[in-house]
């Protein structure tokens, strides 16, 4: 339980992580702050749409799960379930920190509670909580630049993250490679409160999607569980498009396909 | 009455409908499932054991006409076949009524021990611009808040123990919704029934405090007014919601009744549910029952439970994401513990689309009546 609730919360960081800033400049002056903030845009940009497949791999099964996604800033998504066929037309709302289900078979709209946000979202690794907390990457670590390496044809900074104490975070430590040019997260390593590293998660097929150049697939893998992996694609996504505050309601919930 | 032939004419015009005009468009909307349940019923009264199997099919058929019209059919189909419909003369005939204004329920072919039916549950063309939006068919229109016992859902009540039917009855009639905020709105519903008896009510929905709250008012039927609430939330991190409605009978006061459900749940960190839910019921029409009316009796808010007093208690828990196994308690009376209900469940995704349940209903009322259901089913979703 304790290894899902992490793989989870790494997951929901990692797909509400999103992105800006293609081909940036290196800046001579950055901070690491500045560095974890920028990767965090590419992957997420002002608003976004994307479509997503994400599998959940064990070593006796795998489960697929697809979905459409909207989302603007940090405080406002929608997610539409489109496979499997039992959940598909499923939508969920989150408005700063308030979050939605609804469900169109028997027209039902539930209110989660804070004591399901840690509930695996749709049977994946990933928590309600996860669609809610996406910005803690930045807002609740301390962050610094340990070192510099090539990782896969890049120069990337080493950037370590260290929960601030009033923080209620999970991990002890968080380790990213993040490109030198384009801000491009490929690697976290995630650390437990004694240090111990518990799931490793990397970024790949980087993909010109339009407007920017991103890693389109994330694989993560615990550290102590052969065999058993998540991993999410992108399989069609767009940024920046105008989406009004009010495209995150509940009338829109019941609409959307 | 209306015949069954209007009703399959119904059936095959818009079957013809589909296939003619919207295959293969993108607008088309298509899904449902496939399960068979072999089941065992004890009941001790009788000292009687029961065994079926239900083939159960259901189509859901959604076509976008326009930007501004939508449309659905769905329908369930299902086999019955053993002793049930073998003991049951009056089986087939229960099957074929339908309480709506249309008559949609119908029965293909009848024999001693099977039955063929077809029951068309959503039958609607929605109209939708801007902030508005208007229903109209054969629609579910799902008040509720609470899980088990919901007295605000007085359109299409429904049986807690029918586990085989999630979706869960229609009613027909005409829904109108006006979009107020992103989380408000506004609905007035009309309901027609087979006695052509109107029951027509309004409600304002909208988000209060971190609480969605709802107030509804309207009339039932020929007989009562209603009034009612309901509310969902959090308290302490743990959900907290109710539904409470009020009927004023129109004739005599003395008749009025509460009908007040209130619940909660709370999941620990490893995933366990707990929930928990009350029930009051006023009880002035002198209604009672024992578990039979309880699973087959509930077509009316007055008739949700069976005595005044009716609390759920219930432990969920996903062993893993495909494994979840449960355990509801209900009690009927207070403090009395000599009416109730056990239900376990286990499901079992087995691949993607595939899924096995086994689900068990145990009722003891007074040592006497006891009844137990076993109940196997594998269902494939499309």
């Amino acid at each position: 339980m304790k290894f899902n609730f992490s793989l989870r919360w790494r997951v929901g960081v990692l797909l509400f992580v999103v992105v800006t800033c293609s081909g940036g400049a290196l800046v001579a002056q950055v901070t690491a702050r500045d560095i974890i903030d920028r990767a965090n845009e590419l992957l997420r940009g002002k608003t976004s749409y994307t479509e997503m497949e994400m599998k959940v791999v064990r070593t006796k099964w795998e489960r697929t799960l697809k979905f459409k996604g909207w989302s603007k800033g940090v405080d406002y998504s929608m997610i539409y379930i489109t496979f499997p066929a039992r959940e598909k037309g499923q939508v969920f709302l989150k408005r700063q920190k308030d979050m939605w289900n609804y469900l169109p078979d028997i027209d039902k709209m539930i209110k989660i509670p804070p004591s399901m946000m840690m509930q695996s979202w749709m049977g994946s690794d990933m928590t309600n909580d996860d669609l809610v907390k996406g910005a803690s990457i930045v807002e609740d670590y301390i962050h610094n630049i340990i070192g510099e390496e090539e990782k896969n044809g890049y120069d990337c900074w080493i950037i370590e993250l260290i929960p601030k104490e009033d923080a209620v975070v999970v991990w002890g430590k968080i380790v990213c490679w993040i490109t030198q040019e384009g801000y491009m997260t490929l690697r976290n390593e995630y650390y437990d409160e004694d240090g111990f590293l518990i799931n490793t998660e990397s970024l790949s097929k980087i993909k010109n999607i339009g407007d920017r150049v991103m890693p389109t697939f994330f694989e993560i893998v615990p550290e102590d569980k052969k065999g058993q992996k998540t991993t999410m694609e992108f399989t069609n996504v767009e940024f920046d498009m105008p989406l009004d505050d009010d495209f995150f309601s509940v009338k829109n919930m019941k609409r959307i396909k | 009455m209306k015949s069954v032939k209007n009703k399959i004419f119904v059936l095959v015009l818009l079957v013809v409908w589909g296939a003619d005009n919207v295959m293969a468009q993108e607008e088309l909307d298509f899904s449902g499932f496939v399960s068979v349940m072999p089941s065992m019923v004890y009941v001790k009264s009788q000292d009687k054991t029961s065994f079926d199997f239900l083939v159960h099919n259901r189509i859901n058929l959604g076509y976008q006409i326009n930007d501004k019209l939508n449309s659905k059919i769905s329908f369930r189909n299902r086999l019955f076949w053993g002793e049930t419909v073998e003991s049951t003369p009056i089986f087939k005939h229960l099957m074929t009524n339908d309480p709506g204004f249309l008559d949609l329920s119908f029965n293909w072919e009848s024999r001693s021990n099977y039955l063929l039916n077809t029951n068309i549950d959503r039958l609607w063309v929605e109209y939708v611009s801007g902030d508005f939006q208007a229903k109209v068919g054969r629609q579910r229109v799902n008040w509720s808040k609470t899980m088990i016992w919901n007295p605000n859902d007085i359109f299409n009540s429904y049986s807690y123990f029918d586990f085989d039917y999630v979706e869960r009855p229609g009613m027909d009639g005409l829904r109108l919704q006006y979009f107020t905020g992103v989380n408000s709105n506004l609905e007035a519903v009309l309901k027609v029934n087979r006695d052509n008896d109107i029951t027509a009510a309004a409600l304002y929905r909208s988000t209060v405090l971190g609480y969605d709250v709802q107030l509804i008012s309207g009339i039932i039927e020929k007989s009562d007014w209603i009034v009612g609430c309901g509310w969902g939330g959090d308290i302490l991190g743990a959900g907290f919601y109710g539904e409470a409605s009020y009927l004023i009978d129109r004739e005599e006061d003395s008749k009025n009744q509460l009908l007040l459900a209130v619940g909660a749940n709370y999941m620990l960190k490893n995933s366990l549910l707990l929930s928990t839910e009350y029930f009051y019921m006023e009880n002035k029409g002198g209604y009672s029952g024992d578990y039979t009316s309880l699973v087959h009796a509930q077509r009316s808010i007055k008739n949700l439970s069976i005595d005044k007093h009716s609390y759920m208690l219930s432990v969920s828990w996903p062993v893993n994401p495909l494994l979840n196994i449960s355990m509801s308690y209900m009690g009927f009376g207070f403090p009395a513990f000599d009416k109730f209900y056990l239900g376990p469940t286990v499901d079992y995704s087995v691949n993607d689309n595939l899924s096995f349940s086994a689900v068990s209903q145990y009722f003891s009322f007074e040592g006497e009546n006891e009844s137990l259901g076993i109940y196997l089913r594998l269902k494939w979703c499309f």
